[in-house]
Parts: structure tokens; C-alpha cells; sequence
């Protein structure tokens, strides 16, 4: 899968899970730059990215995300 | 050998002589595991001490082997159990004095840290994010790390592995001299401000409970003053400690992870988590904290009970965390403060949402008196919860409490707010404006400037320690 495919596909996530019409990503997006993306919405985030993509991140992977960038590549090495 | 004796001196300056004695790659793993021997053989006076550290440690190597063989989660778990069970009972929890002891004194001392390793490897080599076998030199030397072993930090594997023992370290003058720098600078904190508020709280302690019926205002000052003192105490003589063994890290090639992030300018609890003992922290939220907000999230997962799944996932979370601390009742009780502390912080974010709506919640969060009332409050909960780490009897605590009273907290919580985050104000608002002549920060930056700088902290170490006439010990080998 290309990066852009991931990137449409997980901007749609994302836009889901924080409900947030006008989300837009880029690879150094953090978690500073999006309302409400903590700690526990993380995890629903990642619950959705997995549903989405039909992948699976385990415990270090899911913790070791710095920014969207990285959360793409991960999903590129998987699906 | 504790850290501030002039054998752990000469240990350690040992260690790195020989290590850059030759660039080879084996005889450079071969040193920082002999390193780790004599550290270790430094605790015990009689071989048998050693045994149930060496029965720890093969049980550890043999769950991951099978592990790297058999990735069966059945086999996970049953290790994960295994492991924690003898953890439990070498540490000779007093919840289960029941289940007996070994008949003779043995080392607790690393435990807890080499059982995080354990758990950590355990669930990267099942999970795939570790592929290759670790063999059991290398095990040892990650575990039982010298720099290390008596508290963390709390490294990866995978970080560990990429400087073990590697044939090129870049040191040049200036590298060298920012690692003596970082060493002699946690000295002065573990030695000189841990020292002295450890002097003044042992003073303050004992008057707490003098007899006779002090002043309502007295005993809240009291309190609020001793607990704080001790928070200082204990995040000196930590973070002083971490300088010195990160430090020292540099000579010899490692590179390992921070663990304060100046958590007292945290503006929430929360925050304030992510910036305090912070390898300690991310392994409980990485092995702890997201599996289980995970697993609860697939049995409800409407998005209306996040905040609510992640609450008790809190309490749990900080309840094992808790635990851990401490082999006593008294921890539980500290878990939970901790819990709540968590629990009560994302409860307010989310009810701050709704109500004001995400921006007017942002924009008020960004308001001088919210954010200094913040931190405040957020440095005085934790000094309130700390106390169960000077109090490690349940019946001292609650005999604390009692003569406090819910008056007496509040107040002394109260008091402890505006205080830090006056002194916050202070250090934000007005600090920056007195700056220094310019010329005397080209001085202090200067090659003379620089060592002179280095020679009156290691002169005052040596000054306060003489006054002080002991040598101060490292509080979290104590956890």
C-alpha cells in the first residue's frame, strides 16, 4: 500500500475518532497538534487504525509512536 | 557500594580505563560484565545471598528462551506468573508472610528493576518486536547493568543493544567534560539539596507527633513543610542519582534515557506523570496502562466511556505501581491516592469540555492564575500522596491523618498550593528579568569558567558532607 492511500485512509480515522471534519495530516503531526489526542483516545485511535487497516501493533509499537509519520511507516511495513 | 563512597569512585573510574583499554567489541562486553559482578559482589558477604538473585535470573532467561522458541500466549502467561510470584516472594511482601520465606538473609537489592527487564523482554520477544535470541552473557549484562542495577533507569532491549559493548565511542574534550559536568552536578543534588532536606525533615519528623496539642495553624504548617521537604529531599537525591549514573553512562559508551523532564512545572497531574521517574512510568503505560484500556475498549466500545474505561484503568495502573513500591499496607493506600490523583485530573478535562467547549477550555487553561493554581495544586496533591513513603506503617498514617484531621489537610493542601504556585509566579515572571551582565556569561562559559565552576561544586560537596558527617544514601534502593 502507497503512502498516500495510508495517509487518505488514516486521515478519515482520525477525523473519526476526534471528530474533527477539517483534520488535516502530515508526517510531523503529534499529539500537540490535535485536540483531545491523548493517552486513553490513543488507544481508541489505534483500536480503529487496526480495524481499518486490518493490522495488528504491539505493546512497544503502540507506545513508541512520536507523530503521524511514524504511525504511517508502521502500517506500511504491516499491511 | 553505595554510590557516594570512594570505593564506588574507584570502581567505576576502573571500569572505564579498562573498558577503552581495546576497541574490540568482545573484550568490551567482557568488562561491563565483570563490572557487573564486582558491583553486585559488593552487597553480599557470603555466596548464599547471591543464590536466590541467580535463581531469578535463570528463571527470567529460561521463560524468554522458550519464549523465542514457543511464542504461545498460553506460555506468556504462565511465565508472566511465574516470574511474578518469585518476585513476590523474594521481595517478602507482607501480604503473603503467610507462604513462608527462605531461611537465610539474601540480596533484594536490583530485584525490582531486573523484573521489569524481565516483563519487558518476556512480552517484546512474544509479540516479535524482539526476533533475535539473546544470549546469556548479553542478558546478564542488560539486567544486572552496574550503571543501573540499584534503580534504573528503565532501558529498552532494544537501546541497550546498540551500544553494548560497541568498538567506536566518540569521546572527545568536550563530550568528556559535559559527562563530569552531568556527574559532578548530580553529586551536588544528591549530596548537598537531597542532604540538607533530608537533615531538615529528619529534624521536622518527630514533631509531628511530639504529645500535647499544638496549634491548629502550627501542625498545618508543620505537616505541609515536612511532607514538602521530603518531596524535595526525594526528587534531589533520584534525579541526582540519575545525573551521576547517566553521566558515567557517557564514558562508557551508553546512551540511557532520561528520567526527569522537570516535573514540578507540570500543569496537571497527568503531566505531571509523564515527566516524573518517566521509564518507570512509560513501562507501566506500555505494558500495563495500554493493554489493558485496550482490552476494555473491545468489551465497551462506545466512545462515551473512554474517559470512564481510563479511570479505572488509572486506578488499576497506579495501584500496581503503588504496590511495587512497597512491601507494606500503607503503599496500597499510596496507589490509590495516585489513582484518584489520575482519575479526578481526566474526570476534570472532560467535564471542562463539555461544559466550556474545547476552546474556551483551552483558552482558560492558558490564563496565568489557572495555570498557576495548576501546578499548585498538582505539586501539593503529590506531596500529600508522598506521604505514604515516609510512613510506612499504616497505623503512623492514619494516626497522621486523624490528628490532622479533614480540616487540617485541606489547609495544608491549600497552603502548599498557593505557596508553589507562588513560587512558580516568581521563578516564571519575574526570574527571567534578572539577568546577569553579559560579560560574566562569557566568563561562566569560558574553558577557566567552566572548571572553576566544576571545582566549587565538587568543593562544596565536600564541604556539606564534612558538616553533615555522613554519607548520604540513595532513597529509591529502599522500593
Amino acid at each position: 500500500m502507497d503512502q498516500a492511500h495510508i495517509y487518505t485512509k488514516l486521515t478519515s480515522v482520525f477525523r473519526d475518532v476526534f471528530d474533527e471534519d477539517d483534520l488535516a495530516l502530515t508526517a510531523a503531526t503529534t499529539a500537540d497538534d490535535v485536540d483531545g489526542w491523548d493517552s486513553l483516545s490513543h488507544i481508541r485511535l489505534v483500536l480503529a487504525v487496526s480495524k481499518s487497516f486490518g493490522v495488528k501493533f504491539s505493546a512497544s509499537e503502540i507506545g513508541g509512536l512520536k507523530n503521524v509519520g511514524e504511525f504511517v511507516e508502521l502500517i506500511q511495513k504491516k499491511a | 557500594m553505595s554510590l557516594t563512597s570512594p570505593l564506588f569512585f574507584a570502581f567505576l573510574a576502573g571500569v572505564i580505563l579498562a573498558y577503552h583499554i581495546s576497541d574490540s567489541v568482545s573484550y568490551r562486553k567482557l568488562v561491563l560484565g565483570l563490572g557487573n559482578g564486582i558491583f553486585i559482589a559488593s552487597y553480599v558477604t557470603d555466596y548464599t545471598q547471591i543464590l536466590p538473585l541467580l535463581a531469578f535470573l535463570l528463571l527470567g532467561y529460561a521463560c524468554i528462551s522458550i519464549l523465542s522458541v514457543w511464542k504461545s500466549s498460553l506460555a506468556l502467561g504462565f511465565g508472566v506468573l511465574g516470574v511474578l510470584a518469585c518476585y513476590v516472594f523474594l521481595k517478602r511482601f507482607s501480604f503473603f508472610d503467610d507462604l513462608g520465606r527462605l531461611p537465610f538473609p539474601y540480596l533484594t537489592i536490583g530485584l525490582s528493576y531486573i523484573l521489569f527487564r524481565i516483563l519487558h523482554l518476556m512480552v517484546d520477544v512474544h509479540s516479535g518486536d524482539l526476533d533475535e535470541r539473546i544470549g546469556p552473557t548479553a542478558f546478564f549484562r542488560y539486567t544486572c547493568n552496574f550503571l543501573c542495577f540499584v534503580s534504573g533507569p528503565i532501558q529498552r532491549y532494544q537501546d541497550f543493544r546498540a551500544a553494548d559493548g560497541i568498538a567506536v565511542i566518540k569521546l572527545d574534550a568536550d563530550k568528556v567534560f559535559h559527562a563530569f559536568a552531568r556527574v559532578i552536578a548530580g553529586y551536588a543534588k544528591f549530596v548537598i539539596i537531597a542532604a540538607l532536606a533530608d537533615y531538615a525533615f529528619s529534624f521536622l519528623k518527630p514533631q509531628l507527633f511530639l504529645p500535647g496539642d499544638p496549634s491548629f495553624v502550627k501542625l498545618c504548617i508543620l505537616y505541609g513543610v515536612t511532607a514538602s521537604l521530603y518531596t524535595i529531599y526525594l526528587y534531589y537525591n533520584f534525579s541526582g542519582y540519575m545525573d551521576i549514573v547517566i553521566g558515567s553512562g557517557v564514558l562508557l559508551g551508553q546512551s540511557l534515557p532520561e528520567n526527569f523532564d522537570r516535573p514540578f512545572s507540570a500543569r496537571s497531574f497527568l503531566e505531571f506523570w509523564q515527566r516524573w521517574h518517566m521509564t518507570l512510568s512509560q513501562w507501566f503505560k506500555f505494558y500495563l496502562f495500554n493493554p489493558l484500556v485496550m482490552l476494555l475498549m473491545s468489551w465497551f466500545p462506545a466512545p462515551a466511556l473512554t474517559a470512564y474505561l481510563g479511570v479505572f484503568a488509572f486506578f488499576v495502573t497506579f495501584l500496581v505501581m503503588g504496590i511495587w513500591h512497597g512491601t507494606t499496607a500503607v503503599f496500597v493506600v499510596y496507589g490509590l491516592l495516585m489513582g484518584a490523583g489520575a482519575s479526578i485530573n481526566k474526570l476534570w478535562q472532560v467535564a471542562c469540555a463539555q461544559w466550556l467547549g474545547k476552546k474556551r477550555y483551552r483558552a482558560m487553561s492558558e490564563t496565568l492564575g489557572y495555570i498557576y493554581f495548576a501546578r499548585g495544586i498538582t505539586i501539593s496533591y503529590f506531596v500529600l500522596a508522598l506521604t505514604c513513603l515516609w510512613m510506612p506503617e499504616l497505623s503512623d498514617f492514619a494516626g497522621l491523618l486523624t490528628r490532622l484531621g479533614p480540616a487540617g489537610i485541606s489547609a495544608a493542601i491549600a497552603g502548599m498550593t498557593v505557596a508553589f504556585g507562588l513560587f512558580w509566579f516568581i521563578a516564571d515572571q519575574v526570574a527571567p528579568h534578572l539577568t546577569a551582565p553579559s560579560f560574566l556569561a562569557t566568563i561562566r562559559d569560558s574553558l577557566i569558567g567552566r572548571n572553576l565552576t566544576l571545582a566549587s561544586q565538587m568543593m562544596a560537596i565536600v564541604a556539606v558532607t564534612t558538616l553533615l558527617h555522613k554519607s548520604p544514601d540513595f532513597v529509591y534502593k529502599a522500593f
